[in-house]
């Protein structure tokens, strides 16, 4: 099932506190892939997958699925779309009704399955993520973190959607079960053609499990290539900050971190909203001073990897000063 | 639920007091009615006697029954005032807490307010207005517990809105009307049992009250605080007929708050899982015999000398050992990792390292800092010794700081206490300080408040301040978890700057082993409570030994890893404290185990410089055919 | 490392900047808002007051006078109420009295409301005031003690007798209690007198009758917030700065504690208001308790009014100044 966004936007509050959360981005999920949507707290990721599923109205832009516009969000509040797009969120302690036995959780979602299809038994789905059908009878508090997290997989699968938005799934999971809940969704798609949108902070996650990645900074996508590709030749200045940060095992970080802290989200900077932070922006080069003026949203589509940055090409190639 | 409620005595106590009212209100008035409206002027005012439990009163009424009989009506209004207070203050709390943002904040400021106004002055309010009567304090105690009951709801209901499992359920497609009754209902059931109960108890006590005053019931209905009221009148002659009801009242308050309380206690999920769950299987651990591994040798230059720790906590009346026998060194300016997931003991060894194991944990085993034994120092010294030579950062720097203290004192105060420095000379070391960890204008960030800062600040805040004193060891627990990717890259070269400056040496504890591997130059890599390997970290990155370390660098994705290769699934989890398997703890998972791990504990010896493992398989020993030091062991263990 | 210095100092401070920053800091929002929203309180419990003799089901005239009164004797009344006049005109007038500080008369002794307020409002807030000092300065350092004595589940005897105990005395009317003290030290030990509103010794048993309940309460309330305050990250990071104890409890628990113990505190002074009316007549004293209650059983309508205005006014004011307090200790509120 395909999915695409087209200018979403989401906003929060009003007056002083009005906070554009998401502002105006596109997204496309081919129908059986896998995009991932990468960046800090407070980026907005998680607010996009909020948006999808209709837990949060939006306040601009399109949603599509499969071509047809759910973007109203009595729409998305509809069976119909309930049982084309699921959801699995960050925490599998806190998304699971603790009053309620693993198979009240399971046969309660497949009750809202498509009823043209056969209905899967609770026991199948269990065994479809990998547990035991002895878990049933149990209840959340009973569970480890990975068993939980794969219920909440199995809930998700248990009305045959077409798109699964995973909202940080593993990473409030132990580093030795993370691997295996990532295995499983990537042979859970395979088997069952399902799309996924990928959201989480950890670039090597998402690097694992996507076809292609978005990189959101303060509520806008910066930068989408195909995976290999912004990984190997990143063309923002964000998205190569990003990638350098993280800790590699082979491998020790040559640049200098992005420097400062997340600008506070009700009041973005002016121009590129990097543009406080970046290492090739005026900050370092005066001459630059486009950076603070003009914001490089509208000029994505010309760049290499749609990257929001006046300088896109320099990034990719700039020896950052060194500290 | 039902059975966690029922082992607290006060909820036996309370729900048998309950009953017992209950039951006395239903017929006591159809039983002993008669003998409660029976009076004897000649046999007035008297004192308790065989035939008067209680006594009299003036026109001589037995008190014991009339007691018995007022239990209807004052139950009557207690309940009558409770049901108004649920009715009128469920709407209003879950209403207003359902409002947008801006008017919900002021109508849950106004429920606040309201508050404040104490039941009993409300319902003397509503007294003025309507005739003083069982009426008027029934309506008036209703509605001044409404506003505490509104309270509970709203909280309820903003609590519930935001819980995930709402916002799953809704995903999955779940109706209104379902979500209510299967999904948020059962999860404040007993929050407004609790509420209900209390309510009743302030009830009952504060219709006592209006009855005392006048404004309850009136002559010729009677309750206890009418009874209450004619009791205190000749209370100089017959203390009994105040006592009486007095004590009743009291006790019917009891009861209802017991049965809440325990409630209250009962509902908390986690205390009757422990309660009702079942015993996991326990290993024998007592048979695993603590033997001495391989020996670290003893080096007069090391900053700190870790020596066969344990800490054990009691659980289920058992002392359990959670970290088992670790053993460490530490270089003036080295930079060692301590990895492990959560439950493998890392943090715990940080915490016993540093004395900060809360009772009522016990700590074994020898530490040395700085070549003194903190066993053998003065106990009057350990402060000291501590406070100067060693700093610890915590994982979360949102928590971490006292949010009601400048950050200037909270830089300050250990350098004053420890070092004797006046206060501006600790001022000039705190900016000093805080330059050093690159914040910038630190003559402002000393007059600020932690809640002031962002998270990459107050964690640089809180590493100045572990430079305080100018330690030679420096813990760092996790200090990156909690924040984004570049804000830790940023932390992490802070710290490597501050050990190749000041020589500084650290112990970076982390469940992230590239983290590890690019920042320190030793590694321990812990599993249930147990070094199992002991390398340099460019031995981690190419030679690590044992099944674990290899399983978890292949579970988590590494950015120079080719994509399509599967991630290691490791079966199973991290054992419990109690249910650690014997032999060594990892066989359960490990694809390589054979008889002997199941048995026999492998101990951590060296095998090539500076590398230790703890694996009979990885060592080429897997067979039984054990080297002497080895067959000792297994004799012990069987 | 220089770049992340030159990033963070914050964009042009001037002049103008800095003076618009000391008109909007958070402080001059709080006390805005907070005095907003104390003045709109008081609007609305002026107009629940006012509203309290109109809503009298029936004619007040009859209710008042009673039914054997005589239609003029109620049209009287009526008149003396306001009630003749049109809704708009009453209100107005009940505004301008109010600014002028008149209250209006009693029915029964034809005394000015205020006059009455004054006389009677002092004893009682000697009790209250009494009371809320007992109560504060027993439960926040005894709340601490015990706080610290059963901390990480120390000293399991302690704890279960002291909730034992609590629980019992939080249960005991101050009915009850009034009573019983009255009994013991004044009529078979007599220690104090038995009743009066003059003299230190008066005050004891009162003071001591209404401060059990909330003691109790309150006392259980800081040990749980010290025990929470004690397994706060924050207070391990003061461990491992091996800060004596007394240091450690001064500085770093206490504030938190206090904190807790204040929200509680401007509710409970409440209560004592409401158990001064109790343990007044109990104890044959003069005070507010005593007149409001006399006031309501004789109908006296103009001194009802003025009593719930001010005890209203008393609640308020108790409870600004606890938010204001607040306020000072815990930073954080000021941004709430």
């Amino acid at each position: 099932m395909k999915l695409e966004l087209h200018g979403l936007s989401v906003r929060y509050g009003r007056g002083r506190n009005l906070m554009t959360a998401v502002d105006g981005i596109d997204l496309a999920v081919p129908a059986g892939a896998t995009v991932g949507l990468v960046g800090e707290s407070g980026c907005g990721k998680s607010t996009v997958a909020r948006a999808v599923v209709g837990l949060v109205p939006t306040s601009g832009g399109r949603i599509l699925l499969d071509g047809v516009d759910v973007t109203a969000n009595r729409v998305r509040n509809r069976p119909e779309f309930r049982r084309r797009v699921q959801m699995v969120f960050q925490d599998p302690y806190a998304s699971l009704n603790p009053r309620m036995s693993i198979q009240a959780i399971l046969k309660e979602a497949a009750a809202r399955a498509d009823g043209s299809r056969p209905r899967r038994a609770p026991a199948e789905m269990a065994e479809l993520v990998g547990l035991p059908a002895t878990v049933l009878g149990r209840y959340p508090h009973q569970l480890s973190g990975g068993q939980r997290q794969r219920i909440a997989i199995a809930r998700a699968l248990a009305v045959n959607p077409g798109v699964i938005v995973l909202d940080e799934v593993t990473s409030a999971l132990d580093v030795s079960v993370q691997g295996s809940v990532l295995n499983l969704l990537r042979d859970l798609q395979r088997e069952m053609n399902v799309s996924y949108v990928f959201i989480s902070h950890d670039l090597s996650t998402v690097r694992y499990m996507s076809d292609t990645v978005s990189v959101m900074y303060l509520g806008r996508i910066v930068e989408t290539a195909r995976t290999e590709d912004l990984f190997a030749r990143p063309q923002h200045p964000y998205t190569t900050g990003l990638i350098d940060s993280v800790p590699r095992l082979h491998a020790p970080r040559t640049t200098a971190p992005l420097a400062g802290d997340l600008p506070d989200p009700r009041r973005p900077p002016t121009g590129c909203r990097l543009s406080p932070r970046c290492p090739v922006g005026p900050l370092h080069r005066p001459d630059r001073e486009i950076c603070h003026t003009t914001d490089p949203q509208s000029i994505a589509a010309q760049k290499v990897h749609e990257a929001a940055c006046h300088f896109a090409v320099d990034a990719a190639h700039a020896v950052v000063p060194a500290p | 639920m039902i059975r966690a409620f029922f082992r607290s005595p006060s909820g036996i106590a309370g729900s048998c007091g309950v009953l017992l009212i209950l039951l006395d209100s239903i017929f006591a008035p159809i039983i002993w009615g008669k003998r409660a409206k029976a009076f004897n002027v000649l046999q007035g005012d008297k004192g308790p006697s065989g035939k008067h439990w209680l006594g009299t009163d003036r026109l001589g009424h037995d008190i014991f029954y009339q007691l018995l009989v007022a239990t209807r009506l004052t139950m009557e209004m207690a309940l009558g005032a409770t049901a108004i207070a649920i009715l009128v203050g469920i709407p209003l709390g879950a209403g207003a807490a359902l409002l947008p943002q801006r008017l919900r904040m002021i109508a849950l400021r106004g429920l606040d307010t309201l508050i404040a106004f104490p039941s009993l002055l409300i319902a003397i309010a509503f007294a003025a207005v309507l005739n003083p009567g069982k009426t008027s304090a029934v309506v008036g105690v209703g509605v001044g517990l409404s506003f505490s009951f509104g309270r509970v709801a709203s909280s309820l209901t903003l609590a519930i809105r935001d819980r995930e499992f709402i916002s799953a359920a809704r995903v999955v497609g779940v109706g209104r009307m379902r979500l209510l009754v299967r999904h948020v209902l059962p999860n404040i059931a007993d929050s407004l049992a609790i509420a209900t109960t209390v309510s009743i108890a302030a009830s009952v006590v504060t219709m006592a009250g209006l009855s005392f005053l006048g404004l309850g019931v009136q002559l010729p209905s009677i309750d206890w605080g009418r009874m209450l009221t004619t009791g205190v009148g000749s209370f100089y002659l017959t203390p009994f007929a105040a006592i009486g009801p007095g004590v009743a009242i009291a006790l019917a308050a009891l009861a209802f708050g017991f049965v809440g309380e325990a409630l209250a206690r009962a509902s908390n999920p986690v205390l009757w899982a422990n309660a009702g769950g079942g015993t996991s299987p326990r290993s024998t651990c007592d048979a695993d015999t603590e033997r001495a591994d391989d020996p670290h040798e003893s080096d007069a230059a090391n900053v700190l000398e870790v020596n066969d720790l344990t800490v054990s906590f009691p659980i289920d009346k058992r002392r359990e050992p959670i970290v088992r026998g670790v053993a460490l060194d530490l270089a003036p300016g080295e930079m060692i990792g301590i990895v492990g997931e959560s439950g493998s003991g890392k943090s715990l060894t940080a915490m016993a390292i540093a004395q900060l194991i809360p009772h009522p944990g016990q700590v074994g085993g020898r530490i040395a800092l700085n070549g003194k034994d903190l066993q053998r120092v003065p106990l009057k010294d350990v402060d000291r010794t501590l406070g100067t030579s060693l700093a610890v950062v915590f994982q979360d720097p949102m928590s971490s700081l006292n949010p009601a203290m400048k950050i200037r004192n909270q830089l300050i105060e250990g350098a004053r206490h420890h070092r004797g420095l006046s206060k501006a000379e600790a001022v000039l070391a705190a900016r000093r300080r805080l330059r050093e960890v690159n914040l910038p204008t630190p003559e402002r960030q000393l007059e600020r408040y932690p809640h002031e800062l962002s998270g990459g600040q107050r964690q640089r805040v809180l590493i100045a301040m572990g430079l305080m004193n100018e330690p030679s060891v420096l813990i760092a627990d996790e200090p990156t978890t909690a924040l984004d990717v570049t804000v830790q890259a940023q932390i992490m070269d802070l710290l490597a700057g501050i050990n190749a400056e000041h020589g500084t040496a650290v112990i970076l504890i982390s469940h992230n082993l590239a983290l590890i591997a690019q920042n320190c130059d030793r590694v321990l890599v812990m599993y249930a409570g147990r070094v199992v390997e002991e390398m340099t970290a460019e031995q981690l990155k190419t030679q690590a030994l044992h099944p674990y370390t290899q399983a978890l660098l292949g579970a988590v994705p590494d950015m120079s890893q080719p994509r399509a290769e599967p991630l290691v699934s490791i079966p199973g989890q991290m054992p419990d404290v109690h249910s650690v398997p014997a032999g060594c703890a990892f066989h359960t998972r490990c694809a390589l185990a054979v008889e002997r791990c199941s048995i026999e504990r492998p101990p951590l010896l060296l095998q090539t410089d500076r590398h230790r493992v703890a694996c009979w398989v990885a060592t080429g020993e897997p067979s039984a055919e054990l080297p002497a030091h080895a067959s000792v062991a297994a004799g012990e263990a069987s | 490392m220089a770049l992340t210095t030159a990033t963070l100092v914050p964009e042009g401070r001037t002049e103008a900047g800095r003076v618009a920053g000391l008109l909007s800091s958070p402080w001059l929002s709080f006390l805005r808002r907070r005095i907003i929203s104390v003045v709109v309180i008081l609007i609305l419990l002026a107009t629940v007051t006012f509203s309290l003799v109109r809503l009298i089901p029936g004619d007040p005239g009859i209710i008042i006078g009673g039914t054997s009164s005589t239609r003029a004797e109620q049209m009287a009344i009526d008149h003396r109420l306001g009630l003749d006049q049109s809704f708009l005109t009453q209100y107005g007038h009940y505004w301008s009295n109010l600014f002028h500080g008149n209250l209006g008369t009693s029915f029964v002794t034809q005394d000015p409301v205020t006059r009455i307020l004054k006389q009677n409002a002092g004893a009682s807030l000697q009790v209250a005031g009494a009371a809320l000092l007992v109560v504060l300065l027993i439960s926040i350092p005894g709340g601490i003690v015990l706080g610290a004595l059963t901390r990480d589940q120390r000293h399991r005897q302690v704890e279960n007798w002291f909730t034992a105990i609590a629980s019992v005395i939080g249960a005991l009317p101050e009915l009850l209690v009034a009573t019983l003290l009255a009994y013991f030290f004044a009529l078979q030990l007599k220690i104090f007198p038995v009743g009066g509103t003059g003299g230190l010794t008066a005050l004891v048993l009162p003071v001591v009758a209404i401060s059990l309940r909330p003691i109790a309460i309150l006392l259980r309330l800081v040990r749980v917030e010290t025990l929470s305050a004690l397994s706060t990250d924050y207070i391990r990071t003061a461990r491992s700065k091996r800060l004596p104890t007394r240091t450690l409890y001064l500085r770093h628990v206490l504030p938190n504690v206090v904190t807790a113990a204040l929200t509680i505190g401007g509710l409970l002074f409440a209560d004592l208001i409401a158990g001064t009316v109790i343990v007044e007549a109990v104890f044959a004293r003069r005070g507010l308790g005593t007149t409001l209650v006399n006031s309501v059983l004789s109908r006296d309508y103009p001194v009802i009014q003025g009593m719930v205005l001010v005890l209203g006014v008393a609640v308020v004011a108790a409870n600004a100044v606890v938010d204001f307090l607040l306020a000072s200790l815990d930073p954080r509120q000021i941004s709430r």
